[in-house]
């Protein structure tokens, strides 16, 4: 099913226009074009009409979280980079379960070392995490991770399964912790939840967004509480982690590069591993159970790219860091 | 502007003539367009909130308490107004109607908390009053008194706008105090166009006593240019107060750079006979009328270069309750001080500058109410007094106390006082509130009474007048 910018679009072009139009409230700069009436949707079956509405759904949550995500850190707009980044993160995921799936990638201005994975296909790297890379390997078995969190829905499956109060609760505790101002705080106005029937029914007129018993934007805010909150499970931590290195695998570079990816940053930034540990299992773990997949693939016998040349010429070429 | 030359000079009974007085821009209402997203739905009232980049018009103050940087617009889709001025021409109504669109406010705001905590700026595109007229009014055969007009026509084109373009910043001096500090461009520019026809049926009269059916025939045609330019610092502090209060003052003062008001008119009396009377005149032994037809042109050229002297000092005081996370209530009492050093040569009694203004105070009251968290409903309620004196019969300057005048060429006491019309407004807004965004649309609506001399005589006409606009509004969070 496709739901992504057109094939004629670059990668960089969908990147940068993802950060914009996001910024701006609008959709994608090279996807624009507002979803077409499609004849074959007419002879859907009810079930393949659900899957095509739950899958709408999912890219508008995704694409409110990833517009949050960019205003909120602001973005890299460095064209070669960002067509660096989608050349790289789409050629892991064409090896993944999921190939059919468009995924667009796009470089958060900040520091720390993280990625997110919104639900659609929106994965947002830190410029930090870029830095931390070694060789294009490593970034290949990051992205594979991300990729492997959209393919296999996990935070899209998450917010389902999370009851309206859940959801609403998860809102204002991401309300709450962003804002630790009393006296702004009195200024704060409710999150958007669209929480009533009546509010439901204009969003949905508004948006022309049917739904599937999820709210788009209350599932954005929920969704948001859960990237840079509370995290996801741990064990579909461990599971990204397993199908991201494998996807990387595939696609032909080193098997030990997210390990020594984590071990390195373990070793050396101990804030940013506190940073990241808040929404991941802590990282000697993620380590070990890599180390344990590695095994099982007899990882020691493949031998990988790790891009090492390509990846230096790249990041001679990155921005100068801002101080966070 | 609001209040419009209009056709002063139908001397009711004995003759027929127009006076020319200034287009009278409505520089006397000060609450005529309300700016901002979030304010416009409270009626105006948001000197206690002003925590977006309205804040730079409202409260610079406010600014230092912004939750998030954002950008903002709003535009009046549409506006009317309908001005009655009743029995003005004998037992007919008078009516001035303006329409158009309007874009009262553009503005941005950006946190700074990045290069010093608590600073706040924002820029801000905004008008305060705007007008577009283009009416044309003919009427036949009506009666002022014992007088039949035959004819009356006018056509009326008139733009006028106050707009201002500035900048402003506050600063969170302490965990509950904000100060603020803009500076604004200001410009005023006002254009009148106007053509007035009238035709009355007359008995000319000859010198030997007989009289000929004739016609008294007017024609005026008038052009007015005002331009005011200058600067508006604005200076405002806000406090959080226990309980959720907050109190806020600004206090503002336009200052003028130039002014000029260029007056360009001539009116042309003309008294004819018709092509009978006209050859019985002309072949009889009684013909006493030289010329069948007579012209007598009457030119109004001016220029003054202090027609609004000053602009009045603005303070407003505000307070707003926050209630709970759904409820806000806010309540501003807005001063306007009086302008006393007009030009008087605009006025054709000269006895008051057209543009003198009177201190003037506004309330305005309003509340914003999540329904939902996605749905805010605002309303609000305020006044929109004139800085005009109340017109009262017998005198040409209420204030001064002078009686009204002769010297002009009608058979009654010429008055010409301004209109005098107090406004009460409401408004009420729906949002439709997303993440980083919200929209709104709604409706403010003014209406007020009051009086005038339309006719600058000492008659004086009751007056109704209502003032909508339906407005679009969007504001982005960044």
């Amino acid at each position: 099913m496709w739901f992504g910018p057109p094939r004629s679009c670059h990668a960089w072009q969908a990147a940068a226009g993802l950060s914009l139009s996001l910024l701006l409230g609008g959709s994608l700069a090279c996807t624009t074009k507002a979803p077409q009436a499609d004849p074959l949707e007419q002879k859907l079956t009810p079930e393949q009409k659900a899957a095509f509405e739950d899958y709408k759904v999912e890219m508008e949550v995704g694409r409110n979280m990833a517009g949050r995500l960019l205003g909120y850190y602001g973005s890299i707009d460095d064209a070669k980079l960002l067509g660096y980044l989608n050349q790289v993160g789409s050629y892991v995921a064409s090896y993944g379960d999921y190939p059919d799936r468009r995924y667009m990638f796009a470089i958060l201005k900040h520091e720390s070392v993280n990625a997110f994975a919104c639900p659609g296909g929106y994965i947002l790297v830190t410029m930090g995490a870029l830095r931390h890379a070694n060789n294009e390997a490593e970034l290949a078995a990051v992205l594979g991770h991300e990729v492997a969190h959209v393919g296999k829905r996990h935070m899209y499956d998450a917010l389902k399964r999370m009851k309206q109060k859940d959801i609403e609760e998860a809102a204002l505790k991401k309300r709450q912790a962003t804002e630790n101002d009393p006296i702004l705080q009195l200024r704060q106005r409710p999150e958007p939840l669209d929480s009533s029937a009546a509010g439901a029914r204009l969003a949905t007129y508004l948006t022309g967004k049917a739904g599937v018993g999820l709210s788009i934007m209350a599932a954005a805010a929920a969704g948001m509480n859960m990237l840079t909150e509370k995290g996801l499970d741990k064990e579909l931590e461990y599971e990204a982690d397993h199908e991201g290195v494998k996807y990387a695998i595939r696609a032909g570079y080193e098997p030990r590069a997210m390990i020594s990816f984590l071990k390195r940053l373990e070793e050396n930034n101990a804030k940013k591993v506190k940073n990241l540990e808040k929404t991941h299992p802590p990282i000697k773990e993620r380590r070990e159970q890599i180390g344990k997949l590695l095994l099982t693939l007899k990882a020691e016998d493949i031998i990988g790219a790790s891009g090492d040349e390509r990846f230096k010429k790249v990041k001679l070429k990155f921005p100068k860091p801002e101080a966070t | 502007m609001r209040d419009r030359f209009l056709l002063r000079g139908f001397a009711a009974g004995m003759s027929l003539a127009f006076i020319t007085v200034p287009a009278l821009a409505d520089q006397f209402h000060y609450s005529n367009v309300l700016v901002g997203t979030r304010a416009v739905g409270m009626g105006g009232a948001f000197g206690g909130i002003a925590d977006d980049a309205s804040g730079i018009y409202y409260n610079p103050g406010g600014l230092a308490f912004a939750l998030s940087n954002d950008i903002q617009g709003s535009a009046n889709a549409f506006y009317g107004k309908n001005t009655v001025y009743k029995k003005a021409l004998g037992d007919t109504d008078f009516t001035e109607q303006s329409s158009g669109s309007l874009t009262p406010f553009f503005g941005g705001l950006q946190k700074l908390d990045r290069y010093v905590d608590g600073l706040v700026a924002a820029f801000g595109v905004y008008y305060t009053d705007g007008d577009l007229k283009d009416q044309d009014t003919p009427i036949d055969s009506f009666q002022v008194g014992n007088t039949t007009i035959d004819r009356y026509h006018r056509t009326s084109n008139a733009r006028a706008s106050t707009y201002f373009a500035g900048a402003g910043v506050g600063y969170r001096v302490l965990n509950n105090l904000g100060i603020g500090f803009g500076l604004s461009y200001f410009n005023a520019d006002e254009l009148l166009q106007e053509f007035q026809y009238a035709k009355q049926e007359v008995m000319l009269p000859l010198t030997d006593g007989t009289s000929v059916e004739g016609w008294r025939i007017l024609a005026s045609n008038l052009r007015q240019h005002l331009a005011v330019y200058g600067v508006q610092p604005t200076l405002g502090i806000q406090v959080a107060l226990p309980a959720g209060f907050t109190a806020g003052l600004t206090v503002k003062k336009t200052i003028v750079a130039t002014q000029s008001l260029e007056t360009q008119g001539d009116t042309v009396v003309t008294k004819a006979t018709d092509a009978q009377n006209k050859a019985a005149v002309t072949s009889g032994s009684s013909s006493t009328i030289s010329n069948p037809i007579q012209s007598t042109v009457t030119k109004q050229d001016s220029k003054s270069t202090n027609p609004v002297g000053d602009l009045p000092l603005e303070a407003r005081l505000g307070m707003a309750w926050f209630a709970s996370s759904t409820m806000v209530w806010s309540l501003d009492i807005s001063y306007y001080d009086a302008v006393t050093n007009a030009d008087v040569s605009t006025d054709p009694n000269k006895v008051r500058a057209a543009y003198a203004k009177e201190a003037v105070t506004n309330y305005a009251t309003g509340m914003e109410w999540y329904m939902t968290p996605s749905l805010p409903l605002r309303f609000g309620l305020f006044t929109n007094n004139d800085a005009r004196p109340k017109v009262k019969k017998g005198t040409s300057n209420v204030a001064a106390g002078q009686t009204c005048t002769q010297s002009l060429d009608y058979y009654k006491k010429y008055c010409a006082q301004p209109d005098h019309i107090d406004y009460y407004g409401g408004s009420l807004f729906i949002a439709w509130v997303q993440p980083n965004s919200q929209i709104s649309a709604g409706i403010t609506v003014q209406t007020g009474t009051g009086k005038a001399q339309k006719l600058g005589d000492d008659l004086v006409q009751s007056v109704s007048s209502r003032q909508y606009s339906f407005a679009f509004s969007a504001t982005h969070n960044m």
